[in-house]
């Protein structure tokens, strides 16, 4: 290269570098939006998937085994029978070193399509406070499609706040850039909070008391350094127009699973998730003993199912273009030797027997009415969206539930 | 007319009064006195009413010591067999069960009694019983044949009437079952005044137990207050009727009448009076039904027996041997936990009424005519010191505060030891009445649908 051609150059980089100079501005005191995302999102036109975790824990018996005293008939008659849905009635949790049949875990095997051992981040006793270390089906949903982060929704109950941070993995690739947004009456008090911080209804020492509440409560995933990294007008909106409707008290919505089914109606209504995961959670009250905690609660999850799937119908956006997923999170004991067989779900033999459906129209779900026998993973669950939403899930188990069919 | 004296008094005219008769009085002879004869009665055993004397055998008998091995092995075979055989007859034997180990109660107190009596040297104990009458307490009592059969009969046939016949004809009827009727009697007794303190406590628990669920883990609904507030009333209500019924039932056992359990004031003297055992005695009680939870909750295990069965009925009959098993253990503990309760009592009993803080007049008539039997009374107290006495008052209210704080401890954890037990197990409202160490004393949990033949 020769002096001219170097001068050449130089300036030429040089006047680059001053346009972009002049292009950059740092915002002040604004929401910095988040890291760009890469190049090559397009579009979803895909069906709307809405994956119904029939938890806490549910047998089969309870459940799918007989028809004439399932606790959950829409699911069954309906989904299954009348809609041709395909049921997988030898599903299970593989029993393997260090797998455990419980809530956090059982969610994370579905959402990430992988068996994984769980330990809880903190150290606790009875803690479980668990971090997936592979993408979930959120991260890798939102990593092909462009969908903005508040129409990939978890709605989760408000017994179990340490599901709230399963929203994205440590997985250096996807992570929090493709996260996905929790409902909950948790993030509700956290958003009342703000507001409240914000308007000015606090001073003095309660206002900074209940700014380190408010710190508390944002922070309390770790990982999320910064706030106005993750937030978004249209979920804040939601819960203003929440607020107006049921008050702040949290007596006048509804509760338990429940909540979680209005949660989700209003979510169709309002934020038109492409891709939804409901917590259901209620069954697992059985722990305490009482029978009816553990059949009534099927029977509210049943209901709240046939509530979400008459508004879909109700909704030429998600009529005849939504797929139901429906799979537990873990199973329950049998042990007949107790008055409540199924009182927990202390990893036995019948807490890894669970179920698994899949529900809707034709062009997404192709076989109709079917009862697939061979026995199934749970962590084939992922897989079996990514198919249904064409979506890859590299580091998921690569079986799908569609392809026993 | 009248006049009077110098000195004031009426001077009368002299009387003029007739002679005696010379004559002396006709005298009677004296008839020699003759003596009817009068035919001796023959001497009837007298009745046995609140332990009327009879007449004491010549001989006592001592007992082949390989024999009485054999007999209390055989007492404690079916014992366990009265505490679990089938659910649910487990539940209604296991009454007996409460039933024999409160005569096995008295016995005890009565034994101590009479080896601190001056009585002691007039013969054996079983011979002092037996002077007791039919009805006295047996220091190994029977589960089914009648008690001091020949003595019974004897009584019965006392006059030769129909009436006796007919007592004589009914009594070797129910010779096999008496006992056995005996036992119930006295168990319906003793856990009918058990229930009436304890029960409460357990009811207002069921309560919370099943309706008290108004909350989420992270907040309270309305009303949701009334769960736990009813839970921990239940339990401070149990916790407190615990501390009071073991002695109680010592009491009645020993007493043999429902009143005695609700001297207050006496169960309490005597507890005060033997404070430190008595907490040792609650701390076996927790200590026990913190060991004999175990067993339940190994019901939860995957590889549990009656859960790997491969029918119902199969698992019913593994369940039932499950708990005959455990029952060996628990009835070996019912037995030195009630032993241990009978001496404590008895102690705390002759200390009382040797020192009068308790009066004969105080206890009940069994009791009562015992102690007087047995020469049994309060013994003169070396007087002390008033500083003496102050020190000892003062040392012995902290002393007691501090073991009633000591025994509060013990409860508190034998009602969290059922918290947690159940939350592990439920046994719907079978473990939240009833607590086997001081209740009903069985531990078969078999399930109802087991017992139906269901697997569910």
């Amino acid at each position: 290269m020769n002096r001219r051609d170097f001068l050449q150059k130089s300036t030429a980089v040089g006047v680059a570098g001053a346009t972009l100079s002049f292009a950059y501005q740092e915002p002040v005191q604004q929401p910095r939006p988040m890291q760009p995302m890469p190049q090559g999102r397009i579009p979803y036109r895909g069906p709307n998937v809405i994956l119904i975790r029939f938890g806490g824990g549910v047998r089969r018996r309870e459940t799918i085994d007989d028809p004439e005293r399932t606790y959950c008939p829409f699911i069954y008659h309906e989904l299954y029978r009348r809609q041709g849905g395909v049921l997988f009635p030898n599903m299970e949790i593989e029993s393997l070193e260090g797998i455990q049949t419980s809530h956090g875990q059982g969610t994370l095997y579905i959402l990430t399509g992988k068996y994984d051992r769980y330990e809880d981040i903190t150290g606790r006793f009875l803690s479980d406070r668990f971090e997936a270390k592979v993408p979930t089906l959120f991260e890798y949903f939102r990593r092909k499609y462009d969908v903005p982060a508040h129409q990939a929704l978890i709605v989760n109950g408000e017994d179990r706040i340490n599901e709230e941070f399963y929203t994205f993995s440590n997985h250096h690739v996807y992570g929090i850039r493709y996260r996905s947004t929790v409902l909950s009456l948790y993030r509700f008090k956290t958003y009342l909070l703000r507001k409240d911080i914000a308007d000015g209804r606090y001073e003095g020492r309660e206002l900074e008391q209940k700014r380190r509440e408010l710190e508390m409560m944002e922070n309390r995933d770790y990982r999320v350094e910064n706030r106005q990294l993750v937030a978004l007008p249209e979920v804040d909106e939601f819960w203003r127009k929440w607020r107006e409707f049921y008050g702040r008290t949290g007596f006048v919505n509804p509760r338990g699973d429940r909540l979680l089914t209005t949660l989700s109606l209003w979510a169709i209504r309002e934020l038109r998730p492409k891709l939804m995961m409901i917590n259901y959670q209620d069954p697992d009250y059985v722990h305490w003993g009482p029978r009816q905690f553990y059949h009534r609660a099927i029977s509210i999850i049943d209901e709240g199912v046939r509530e979400i799937y008459n508004a879909t119908q109700a909704d030429e956006a998600y009529r005849n273009n939504t797929v139901f997923v429906v799979v537990p999170d873990c199973g329950r004991d049998s042990n007949r030797a107790m008055p409540v067989p199924y009182q927990h779900h202390f990893n036995t033999r019948s807490a890894h027997q669970i179920f698994g459906l899949i529900a809707g129209p034709r062009r997404f779900v192709p076989n109709e009415r079917l009862a697939v026998d061979r026995v199934q993973q749970q962590i084939y669950v992922a897989k079996s969206i990514g198919e249904i939403m064409d979506f890859p899930t590299p580091h998921a188990a690569n079986r799908s539930l569609l392809a026993a069919t | 007319m009248q006049t009077a004296n110098e000195t004031g008094v009426q001077v009368q005219p002299p009387l003029n009064l007739p002679p005696i008769a010379e004559a002396p009085p006709p005298v009677v002879k004296a008839v020699p006195i003759v003596e009817p004869v009068v035919e001796k009665p023959v001497a009837k055993p007298a009745a046995p009413v609140a332990g009327a004397p009879a007449l004491l055998p010549k001989r006592g008998k001592i007992e082949n010591p390989l024999i009485m091995l054999v007999a209390w092995i055989a007492r404690f075979i079916v014992g366990v067999f009265m505490i679990s055989n089938v659910f649910p007859l487990s539940f209604i034997t296991a009454i007996a069960a409460f039933g024999w180990l409160q005569r096995r109660v008295q016995a005890v107190a009565l034994r101590g009694w009479w080896r601190e009596s001056p009585r002691r040297h007039d013969g054996t104990f079983n011979q002092f019983l037996d002077s007791l009458g039919p009805g006295a307490p047996v220091e190994r009592p029977r589960w089914f044949w009648r008690e001091r059969i020949v003595m019974s009969l004897e009584k019965m046939s006392r006059g030769n009437s129909a009436r006796a016949f007919l007592r004589v004809g009914w009594t070797i009827a129910t010779l096999p079952i008496h006992s056995l009727w005996l036992n119930f009697k006295v168990g319906i007794a003793g856990l009918l005044t058990t229930f009436m303190l304890t029960g409460w406590g357990g009811m207002i628990m069921l309560f919370s137990w099943y309706f008290g669920w108004l909350n989420s883990f992270h907040k309270g609904y309305e009303d949701a207050f009334l769960g736990l507030g009813m839970g921990l009333l239940g339990s401070l209500l149990l916790i407190v009727s615990l501390f009071y019924v073991p002695m109680a039932q010592a009491h009645q056992a020993a007493a043999g009448e429902i009143a005695a359990f609700f001297q207050f004031r006496v169960v309490f003297r005597l507890i005060l009076t033997r404070m430190t055992a008595y907490v040792f005695l609650l701390a076996g009680l927790a200590l026990t039904s913190l060991i004999f939870e175990i067993p339940r909750i190994f019901t939860v295990s995957d590889n549990f027996p009656a859960n790997t069965a491969q029918t119902a009925s199969e698992a019913f009959w593994l369940l039932e041997g499950y708990w005959f098993l455990c029952s060996i253990f628990f009835f070996f503990a019912l037995i030195s936990l009630r032993s241990y309760s009978a001496l404590v009592y008895r102690s705390a009993m002759l200390k009382a009424v040797r020192a009068g803080t308790i009066l004969t007049s105080d206890l009940p008539p069994r009791l009562a005519l015992w102690f007087e039997k047995l020469e049994i009374i309060p013994q003169a107290q070396v007087p002390q010191h008033v500083i003496v006495a102050a020190l000892k008052a003062t040392i012995s209210l902290k002393y007691r505060a501090f073991m009633f704080g000591i025994a509060f401890v013990f409860l508190l954890l034998f009602v969290m030891r059922f918290y947690v037990g159940y939350f592990l197990v439920f046994n719907e409202y079978r473990g939240i009445l009833n607590h086997p160490v001081v209740q009903v004393p069985t531990i078969d949990w078999t399930p109802w649908h087991l017992v139906r033949g269901e697997e569910e």
